[in-house]
């Protein structure tokens, strides 16, 4: 990938070639400039981010754009289908989704979140953080956890397979499918399926709670270590209900600040323009988004798991509930803002996932057949904004007289969380970066942290859990002083 | 024996007068085909159809058949040529399959799947090509015009309408539309018209159906292009 | 003309012109209306009752394509010069779906020939299969380019001395761009049926020319002449021109030369008429007659990409309005 070197002396520095195969792959890369006692000044990840999408979206029929949205994005599909077709059902001029439809889309959304969070917790962090970051890289995988942890990795396997079945039967695909399109769904859920899905979830919750349980008992060997690794105290932001629990599929936005101060509230996703600035930096192609009313230097923010557990005022659900409780305990009342913390959440959200799903599956309503809603005039703009897996996603498009899209903006999960990962990033270097030498330990640290947001990297969910990394150490005058890299 | 020919050693039966491929098509026996369509005037540019004729090369969808005449249709050697004929037309245009509306009921897409298009072998041309969707109900996507002149014969022969053209050569070719300002919005076209209907891509396409059928669901998801060749019809879902 | 009318049975005849030869059109015309005047067109020519023909210029705007009957025929009636779907033949379903003989100027005036001295004559002269004369127009790195008048049989290497040709010619391109190439150990083979055979193009390249450059230029000049109505023509002359470039730009690979190959071949058997079948034959025989003109410019012997990694990036550049030096790459060679 591009070499985008440290802003104090671009011009000083080498630069390094682009290798094709590692653009594909998705290296992740990480510089880190000392100031001149050779302590941390800054830290950047680099990454390769799909802008481009929305000039690529502009000039196509506005149906076309929820199929394509999914295809070019491989890592969450459903995410963007689900959000380009909220603000499709808008343009198209459809009005409120018949129950049958919202429910469909919910569990298909469910299904995802379960998927999601399973294949990130299971498949690509538990290695870390069940057989340590430092041991043997060979072993540090899922193959590894299944020869240590064989029921885990079993119960983590199947729990993931449930989410991408519950995929395949509402979308009709496990990836990529197309079954949720403008004014609702156009597939109902056969009685068989439904029962199906039915008779599994049962388990995939009780395996969820476990999940929890078993990151529960992770925190309490090393508690400190756990709330304060790649510390990074930052606003939250995500969408809540009336009552102010968490909606992964729709509702109002807020924002609390680090303490958990109200900053925003219930506020309709389609003014986001008015709450968010985004910024675009000199050295990464990636926008950097954050609160207009606090400024850039303060208003940056956190989205995802561990954002919307703790702007939320209560889970809908018992069990979650119950978990939720006892994580904010672990902070004595306050936010807490450890990198780590985030596979808490995120295990507090498959639960969450995993019991609202069998709610659905309990309603009527899912197997219903009246799918598509009334259709009004079409409109010329709108948003579409859901809680995806790793944070709030925001599609927004304007489209033409013609039916064409004429203007298109996008801020996925990653974005909004650009900044609250380089500085988790950067307080892991502050903390293990001892001389002006990228030590082993030092990239696995750093690794762990940046998996630990789960960004929509291809790297990041990289086969196995092997994550492409490079990490530069830059002096105060620029000069490279040190790189390793693995995978 | 009178009126008969083999096709792959196999005898086929005909009637004077017909073509290859129609008489292929008559007794069940599958001949790639693009730019023909039963109901129109013979045409012979996409050349899928390309047999050989007693061990010479020729397009079945123009050529009669005859007494005696040995046609072979799948030898590893004519499929090649299809597919190198499918991937030309793939970099012709610019054909982004995964979010194309027309995936799965395409038969441009469906022959790639038939004859084992792995790659596009040959470097993308990417034109620069517009999309017209100045039509209220119908939107042209040139970006996918295969040049198979199908529209422009259902526009003259069927609707008497001759709203579409083919002017330019070689490479320049392209589809026009008669209408003052070249746009499909100021034309007579209607979404009634055979001509909206026969485009074998997903250049012709109506508006706002999209993906009312799942991927997945469609024709030749179902079931591979050389099944239908009694038909020879495009598929009825979309 | 008039003789091959009365022979079918045509009462009208149509001369076409290209574009190209506008000038002759005045002199031309000039020419029918003196044989009309003198009743040597018209009706009852000559007295002979029943014999009447009569002659109009058609004024072409089509491109080399028009060189084929159907395609000019096609063309004849104001379409577009593209060929025809054979059959029917242009003798029973031709212009205005009329029975119609397509010939060259060259054949007509051999019918003249033969009808005014004899069949005997015509056949005396020439080989035994290719029987009279043919004219072959000179053109390229000589002293005297023209037309000139042979009787079948001749050698190249007699033409080349007669129209003073450099005494190191690299090649010879006959019959046009379609037509075959030729080196210097040919130059004993005749013009006829049997051997070489042509509508008259002779073209002379010098010592000092690149025999790649050339095929490059037949290159170009076929994907400007496709009429564009079949695809293995329309596309194919399009990727010989674009492989060929990529190897003039230094970035050809060994695998390019097999593609052009494969294509030339490929071209032949599935386009749909003459110039497709033949739009690979000048790269294919440049290639194989000389094969050092085109390795001298491959870059590596296996593969090379034919993107360039740097320009790929600049519509990334264009939309992030960056253009710092950290946005381009210090790889390309
Ligand atoms: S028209 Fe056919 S080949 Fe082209 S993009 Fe659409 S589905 Fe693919
Ligand atoms: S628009 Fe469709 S039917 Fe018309 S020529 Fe193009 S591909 Fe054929
Ligand atoms: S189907 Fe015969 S040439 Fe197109």
């Amino acid at each position: 990938m591009l070499n985008l070197e440290t802003a104090a002396a671009p011009h000083r520095l080498r630069r390094v070639a682009i290798e094709p195969v590692s653009r594909v792959e998705g290296h992740g890369k990480v510089t880190i400039l000392l100031d001149q006692e050779n302590r941390v000044h800054q830290v950047r990840l680099h990454i390769v981010e799909f802008r481009g999408f929305e000039i690529f979206i502009e000039g196509r029929p506005y149906w076309e754009v929820p199929v394509a949205v999914q295809r070019l994005c491989g890592i969450c599909p459903v995410s963007h289908l689900l959000a380009a077709t909220k603000a499709m059902d808008v343009i198209a001029g459809f009005g409120p989704l018949t129950p049958t439809a919202e429910k469909l889309r919910r569990l298909l959304h469910y299904g995802q979140i379960v998927q999601s969070h399973a294949l990130h917790f299971f498949h690509l962090s538990s290695p870390d953080l069940l057989l340590g970051f430092e041991s043997e890289v060979a072993k540090r995988n899922i193959v590894g956890v299944a020869a240590a942890f064989p029921d885990l990795a079993r119960q983590g396997v199947m729990t993931r397979k449930f989410g991408q079945e519950v995929i395949r039967h509402v979308a009709g695909k496990r990836i990529h499918g197309t079954g949720i399109i403008p004014g609702g769904v156009n597939k109902a859920l056969s009685v068989e399926d439904r029962d199906t899905m039915r008779s599994g979830v049962d388990q995939i919750v009780e395996w969820s709670k476990e999940a929890v349980g078993l990151v529960v008992k992770l925190h309490e060997t090393s508690p400190e270590f756990y709330r304060t690794f790649g510390e990074a105290r930052a606003n939250m932001m995500g969408l809540v209900d009336a009552r102010g629990a968490p909606d992964f599929y729709d509702g109002g936005l807020r924002a609390r600040d680090a303490d958990g101060g109200p900053i925003f509230d219930h506020v309709d996703p389609a003014s986001y323009k008015s709450l968010l600035q985004e910024d675009v930096k000199n050295w990464t192609y990636m926008k950097f988004p954050h609160i207009k009313a606090l400024g850039a230097e303060k208003g940056w923010y956190r989205v995802g798991p561990l954002a919307r557990v703790q702007v939320c005022d209560v889970l809908p659900t018992p069990l979650a509930e119950a978990e939720r409780r006892k994580f904010l305990a672990a902070g004595d009342g306050k936010p807490l803002h450890g990198a780590l913390m985030y596979h808490w959440a995120r295990m507090i959200e498959m639960l969450l996932a995993a019991e609202l799903a069998r709610g659905l599956l309990d309603d009527p309503d899912i197997v219903g057949t009246d799918l598509m809603a009334d259709k009004g005039p079409r409109r010329e703009e709108a948003v579409g904004v859901i809680e995806a897996p790793r944070g709030t996603l925001f599609h927004h498009y304007r489209v033409n007289d013609d039916d064409l899209v004429a203007y298109c903006n996008l801020i996925v999960s990653t974005t909004n969380n650009n900044q609250a990962m380089n500085e988790s990033i950067r307080a892991v270097a502050q903390r293990f970066l001892s001389g002006r030498e990228v030590t082993e330990g030092l990239l696995n640290h750093i690794e762990v942290a940046i998996r630990a947001y789960d960004p929509c990297l291809s790297c990041a969910t990289h086969a196995l859990g092997e994550m492409p990394l490079e990490v530069d150490l830059f002096d105060a005058e620029g000069a490279l002083v040190s790189r390793l890299r693995k995978g | 024996m009178d009126n008969e020919f083999t096709i792959d050693e196999q005898p086929v039966p005909f009637v004077p007068g017909q073509t290859i491929l129609e008489a292929a098509k008559a007794a069940g026996y599958y001949i790639p085909h693009l730019c023909f369509q039963p109901d129109f005037k013979r045409h012979g540019g996409c050349k899928l159809c390309t047999v050989l004729v007693n061990g010479r090369t020729q397009t079945a969808c123009t050529h009669k058949a005859a007494v005696g005449q040995e046609v072979d249709v799948n030898t590893p050697e004519l499929n090649a040529m299809r597919r190198s004929l499918v991937q030309m037309l793939f970099i012709e245009g610019n054909h982004f399959c995964p979010a194309c509306e027309k995936s799965g009921a395409c038969q441009l897409q469906a022959l790639g799947y038939e004859y084992e298009m792995m790659s596009p072998h040959f470097v993308e041309l990417y034109p620069h090509r517009e999309v017209d969707a100045t039509h209220p109900d119908v939107m042209i996507d040139f970006n996918r015009c295969i040049l198979c002149e199908l529209c422009v014969r259902a526009s003259r022969d069927v609707d008497h309408k001759e709203i579409f053209a083919v002017a330019g050569r070689g490479l320049d070719a392209k589809l026009i539309i008669n209408s003052p300002t070249g746009k499909l919005g100021d034309s007579a076209f209607a979404v009634a018209d055979r001509a909206a209907q026969v485009c074998p891509v997903g250049a012709i396409v109506i508006k706002r159906v999209g993906f009312a059928t799942a991927i997945g669901d469609r024709p030749y998801d179902r079931e591979p292009i050389s099944a239908e060749a009694e038909s020879c019809e495009l598929p009825e879902v979309r | 003309m008039a003789i091959a009318g009365y022979v079918v049975g045509a009462t009208k005849g149509f001369i076409y012109l290209r574009g190209e030869y506008k000038h002759l059109q005045e002199p031309l015309q000039r020419d029918i209306d003196t044989m009309r005047a003198s009743g040597r067109l018209g009706t009852s020519i000559r007295g002979a009752p029943g014999f009447d023909f009569d002659v109009e210029i058609h004024m072409g705007a089509g491109g080399y394509v028009c060189g084929e009957g159907t395609a000019q025929v096609e063309s004849l009636e104001g379409k577009p010069g593209r060929p025809r779907v054979r059959p029917p033949s242009m003798v029973s379903v031709g212009y205005l779906g009329k029975p119609t003989v397509v010939d060259n100027v060259e054949t007509l005036a051999h019918c003249t020939e033969i009808a005014v001295d004899g069949g005997a004559s015509f056949a005396k002269r020439g080989t035994k299969t290719s029987t009279g004369t043919k004219l072959v127009s000179v053109s390229g790195d000589c002293e005297r380019p023209g037309v000139y008048e042979y009787q079948f049989g001749v050698t190249i290497g007699r033409i080349l001395q007669d129209c003073g040709a450099p005494a190191a010619v690299t090649a010879v391109q006959i019959g046009g761009a379609s037509g075959v190439l030729v080196t210097p150990d040919e130059f004993s083979r005749r013009i006829a049926f049997e051997d070489i055979s042509t509508a008259g193009a002779f073209m002379i390249f010098g010592p000092d020319r690149d025999i790649f450059e050339v095929a490059r230029n037949f290159a170009h000049f076929f994907a400007h002449e496709s009429c564009g109505f079949c695809t293995p023509c329309r596309v194919g002359t399009a990727i010989q021109r674009n492989i060929m470039e990529k190897i003039a730009e230094g970035r050809g690979s060994n695998y390019e030369v097999n593609d052009l190959k494969r294509l030339a071949e490929f071209m032949k058997r599935t386009s749909h008429c003459g110039l497709g079948e033949t739009a690979g034959n000048a790269v294919r025989d440049a290639l194989n007659k000389f094969r050092p003109a085109f390795e001298r410019r491959l870059r590596a012997r296996d593969f090379a990409p034919a993107i360039s990694l740097e320009a790929a990036l600049e519509p990334a550049r264009r939309i992030t309005a960056r253009d710092d030096a950290d946005a381009h790459l210090d790889v390309e060679g």
